[in-house]
């Protein structure tokens, strides 16, 4: 009977040690989709409560920590559509102290196609691998690949042109 | 992606590398209360039903305060002349004697329901096994607003509930869920997340604890995994009176706002 006790427990467990390992990590991908730090970390905070909350709901399908993202993105996305954010994206990054010196890659950014940002969100400031990315977005591994693909294109375009 | 475009990217957003977060919040956010035993690895988690005070810092309205509850942990502590709850810090003061409801005997083990009512958590009831009151082991105590228990000018502003629960799984039990009801209710039905149902009835409380029920029962063995605890398990506790009317309602998780009875009806 002990066992279940460690049972009942241990996912509260994982979810907290999630937390405390990658909460940089979470942060930094809900500042980049939303373009401001405070609501950021609402929607961090708000993802790890529902994943406590809806706990029993995971069914081991992937990681955990895919299974967080992509509480996290859904939090983001509804925080979106709530309260849309300013083009050019990331905006606020920048007057919260970041230099600002792509301010084109940024509205580039800003104007990819929403599963193309929040991929390349995941991948870059989450390194996240396609698997996992693709159970955080709920689509498949070639979408990922795909979309990856499309993001990285269009900023090098814009990048080259800005550069060149 | 290239390291040139990788370091723009890179360059865009802060890496936030100093921030922890504030873990202790959100569990509180979560409804549930983890708090690591003594001398052990191991960490009690509580009560749908319990405390849901909502602290985030986004710039809107904040929802009220829909329930109160703390829980404790199991633990292992020196032994003690006292109950076992009170050893710990941040246990409600208690302006009664602490009062034993109910005593039975699940599993070959037995056991007593004890409760008393605080000075700014309402009441506070638990489940202890006979000859663990002073060190608690396999015990559990949760505290609650509950319509009928008498409020006092310390009671956090907690709006109370018709029904509320603790449910606990430990080496001497099997899952079980225990609480205290509005004093109407006769009969409480517990809806689990498999359709299982299990009626049980209420029974008297003390008059010091206010004028309330309580209803106490072992809950049918579920199939357990890592990612689903045996609390995940209930769903909807309904409370019904006398005429078969549905009295107190409480659904888990509980949403913002609180839970009326249409809920179960």
């Amino acid at each position: 009977m002990a066992e279940k006790l460690e049972e009942t427990q241990a996912s509260i467990a994982e979810i907290e040690t999630l937390y405390r390992e990658r909460y940089p990590r979470f942060l930094r991908v809900a500042v980049a989709t939303l373009g401001d730090v405070e609501r950021a970390r609402d929607a961090v905070h708000e993802a790890f409560v529902r994943a406590i909350k809806s706990r029993g709901d995971f069914r081991g399908d992937g990681s955990l920590e895919s299974w967080v993202w992509r509480t996290l993105v859904n939090v983001c996305l509804a925080d979106l559509r709530h309260q849309p954010l300013p083009l050019p994206a990331l905006e606020a990054t920048a007057q919260a102290g970041q230099n600002d010196d792509w301010p084109e890659l940024r509205a580039a950014i800003g104007e990819l196609p929403e599963r193309q940002r929040l991929t390349l969100f995941l991948r870059h400031y989450a390194d996240l691998d396609y698997d996992s990315i693709g159970v955080a977005l709920g689509v498949a591994r070639g979408t990922v690949a795909a979309s990856l693909h499309a993001a990285r294109s269009q900023l090098r375009k814009v990048l080259g042109e800005v550069t060149t | 992606m290239t390291d040139y475009l990788s370091a723009a990217v890179d360059g865009l957003v802060p890496e936030f590398a100093e921030e922890q977060g504030d873990w202790p919040a959100v569990v509180r956010d979560a409804g549930v209360r983890q708090l690591a035993a003594a001398g052990k690895n191991h960490r009690s988690e509580v009560s749908g039903g319990g405390t849901h005070r909502r602290t985030r810092r986004r710039r809107v309205v904040v929802p009220a305060i829909v329930a109160a509850a703390i829980a404790l942990p199991l633990v292992a502590v020196a032994a003690s002349q006292s109950w076992w709850f009170f050893r710990f810090e941040g246990s409600p003061t208690p302006i009664t004697d602490v009062k034993v409801v109910k005593s039975g005997t699940w599993s070959g083990q037995d056991w007593r329901l004890v409760a008393y009512l605080s000075s700014t958590d309402g009441i506070c009831f638990g489940i202890t096994p006979a000859g663990s009151e002073a060190e608690g082991r396999g015990a559990g105590m949760s505290c609650a607003a509950i319509e009928g228990v008498p409020r006092t000018s310390e009671s956090k502003p907690y709006t109370p509930l018709a029904i509320t629960f603790g449910s606990g799984s430990s080496e001497r039990f099997p899952t079980y869920i225990v609480g205290p009801v509005i004093v109407v209710a006769t009969e409480v039905v517990i809806h689990l997340a498999d359709g299982t149902v299990v009626r049980t009835p209420t029974f008297d409380a003390p008059d010091e604890l206010g004028r309330i029920r309580f209803y106490a029962t072992p809950l049918p063995d579920v199939p357990r995994t890592m990612e689903r605890p045996p609390l995940t398990q209930i769903r909807k506790i309904v409370g019904f009176d006398r005429g078969g009317e549905v009295v107190a309602c409480l659904t888990v998780p509980m949403p913002e706002g609180g839970v009326t009875v249409e809920a179960c009806r």
